[in-house]
């Protein structure tokens, strides 16, 4: 028989503690808002309406769960290929190696190192994270990984990360972890030294300037 | 049984592209078909009713909160009765909508293809805005990082920069080219309309930061718009525009990893291409497509720059239409920092790139856009340039082979056409 990713039975799950989560952020769906109307300099009408619809969504992560367990446990979570040896962290369920015909991968902890491939400096971001800026999106690859992983890299300096610099995996306080990716980022490997300032380096913190004024003017 | 035929383009216009429009989806396509019914004369939608099918081609249905849109359009045309679908293809929604189109006329299926691309992006916020386009990457390990695709954009930049020693001023000549060509397009294209004048090198490097070395300048901007091709055999390209038609020779599609960092060994490419290749600082799926495209239409990879004349490619960032040079096989008899510094793809170089502004010029309202890309070589290839632009400042005289590229992702869906002046 193939192994195929098991489909529990829905009685096995508790969904009534579900339910009252649910209930802590009540759904309204349409609701009416502001309107308002004019013209415009050439004749022509306008109208607008606004509208706000909310929604509450609850994602079920089936074989990706010891994943995210992974993460409320402080660790690391990536996979393996029991055909291939193929190991990538984010995880894959089934192998990606054509070969292998989609293989169920087996769970593997990773170690707590990687080394950083690319980064960028944000000076802008999604609406959460505006008051972060600016900071560090890397793409790491963690241990034996074939795949970067993208988190942010905390460093004092945003201008000092380098390509190819060691880093090290921090956990948020285990009464702060969701099971999501925002439960760990990435710092400096602590036997890191950064390379002297250079031109890039200068005009990176350059740039930065305006950014940490914007940011303290949206702090007040 | 329907037979195998070449296929054509017959025609094309978009509405102004802008942010935000006071305007509804039905009379902005009804707009574009006005328009062609004004710039041809034997254009008739009950063509499309007999012959024909519809593609609509449209990204997000997040900002109108309405599934299916194209059904209003499709009913308001009067269409009722004529075959529909929609494609989505995240930022290569236009591209594919078009190789969808060249499918079904190359398969004898339709004889004339109207594709039909829209997006209305003004509904929500500018930060929800693209909060939404952001939920095309990987929610569950991207988006809740607050990072959006900008973001990561430059983060594939960085490591380009670096593997070919090219500098932020290099990216920026393709930011100001691409603005400047917007000039001359005209009051269709959203620089023009928001700014109105030429910028400088000095303008985007001292432009506030985005992400580096991303800065406002080096980035498109969020856009509202529409436009209309028309996909055809060679009948109706005969019969519609005996004087300005084009053949698609060529047509490739592919595809790549949804997050950029699986990319970094891929097994598909590391077959194809050897060891670290992609990495992540090329666009592999973009590459593919064009080998592709390429192969139809009898055009070497090595020295592919020389049999084109004239480019239209998705810039929704300076950094990426430098990487789309590399990936198209252009910088193969050179190196990217030479090919940039020889000024080749400027208006008097080698192989004039985004003349008519791309996206960074034009504007990106997602469905529209790869269609756009594909009117403006229409409208070189034909010698429609003068009275599209009204002005010649952005015309590449006697431009025979055109290229056409649509762009997804982070590189996660790529399409390459081959156009030619028939
Ligand atoms: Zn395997």
């Amino acid at each position: 028989m193939t192994k195929l990713h098991p489909t529990p039975n829905n009685n096995d799950f508790d969904w009534e503690d579900w339910k009252k989560l649910s209930k802590l952020i009540p759904e309204k769906g349409w609701v009416w808002q502001n309107f308002r109307a004019g013209s415009a300099a050439d004749g022509s009408d306008w109208v607008e309406q606004q509208i706000y619809y909310d929604m509450l969504y609850t994602f079920r992560l089936g074989a990706l769960s010891p994943y995210a367990k992974g993460l409320m446990n402080g660790k690391l979570m990536g996979t393996k290929c029991p055909k291939c040896g193929d190991v990538t962290f984010p995880p894959r369920v089934n192998c990606w190696n054509l070969d292998c015909k989609l293989e169920i991968t087996d769970w593997v902890e990773m170690p707590m190192t990687g080394i950083l491939h690319t980064f960028t400096i944000c000076g802008f971001a999604a609406k959460s994270a505006l008051k972060k800026l600016p900071f560090v999106l890397a793409y790491v690859l963690v241990g034996e990984s074939k795949t970067a992983i993208a988190n942010i890299l905390k460093i004092d300096k945003p201008w000092h990360t380098e390509t190819n610099m060691p880093v090290v995996v921090k956990f948020a306080n285990e009464e702060d972890r969701v099971g999501n990716i925002i439960d760990f980022w990435f710092e400096p490997d602590p036997e890191w030294s950064p390379s002297p300032m250079n031109a890039e380096k200068e005009r990176i913190e350059k740039l930065c300037e305006p950014v940490y004024e914007w940011v303290r003017i949206l702090n007040r | 049984m329907p037979e195998q035929q070449q296929v054509f383009i017959a025609g094309g216009t978009t509405t102004p592209f802008d942010y935000p429009v006071n305007l509804q989806i039905e009379e902005l396509v009804a707009n574009t078909i006005r328009q062609l019914y004004d710039d041809i004369p034997n254009f008739h939608l009950k063509d499309v009713r007999e012959d024909g099918m519809v593609v609509y081609s449209h990204f997000s249905v997040h900002f109108a909160h309405q599934l299916t849109s194209y059904w209003i359009l499709h009913d308001h045309l009067g269409l009722v009765g004529v075959p529909h679908f929609r494609i989505d293809n995240g930022g290569n929604t236009g591209g594919s909508a078009l190789y969808a189109a060249y499918a079904l006329v190359r398969a004898g299926l339709a004889d004339v293809v109207p594709v039909i691309g829209y997006e209305l992006m003004g509904s929500v916020s500018q930060s929800k805005g693209s909060e939404f386009i952001a939920i095309a990457s990987d929610t569950r390990y991207e988006a809740m990082l607050g990072a959006n695709y900008t973001n990561y954009y430059a983060g594939l930049a960085r490591i380009f920069m670096e593997e070919y020693g090219l500098t932020e001023e290099d990216f920026a000549e393709i930011a100001v080219k691409n603005k400047n060509n917007a000039i001359a397009t005209g009051e269709k294209a959203q620089h023009y309309r928001k700014v109105g004048k030429k910028l400088t090198v000095d303008d985007v490097m001292g432009s506030r930061l985005i992400s580096y070395p991303l800065k406002k300048w080096d980035c498109c901007f969020m856009s509202e718009g529409a436009a209309t091709i028309l996909v055809t055999n060679e009948k109706y390209a005969k019969q519609y525009s005996p004087d300005h038609y084009v053949e698609i020779t060529g047509a490739g599609l592919s595809s790549c990893t949804i997050r950029a960092g699986d990319r970094y060994a891929f097994p598909g490419w590391t077959e194809r291409y050897g060891e670290g290749y992609p990495g992540l600082g090329e666009f592999a799926a973009c590459r593919h497509s064009a080998e592709v495209a390429y192969k139809m239409a009898g055009i070497n990879w090595k020295d592919s720059h020389k049999q084109i004349d004239v480019a239209e490619v998705h810039d929704a960032f300076s950094t990426s239409e430098f990487q789309i040079y590399n990936a198209l096989g252009w910088c193969e008899s050179t190196t990217p920092k030479q090919f940039i510094r020889d000024k080749m793809p400027m208006m008097d170089g080698e192989i004039p790139t985004n003349p008519g502004g791309g996206l960074i010029g034009y504007g990106h309202p997602v469905g529209a856009t790869g269609l756009m890309s594909a009117i403006e070589c229409y409208y070189q290839l034909t010698g429609l340039v003068p009275r599209e632009h009204k002005s010649t400042d952005n015309e590449v005289k006697d431009a025979e082979v055109g290229l056409v590229n649509s762009h997804a992702g982070t590189g996660t869906s790529i399409s390459n056409f081959i156009l030619k002046r028939v």
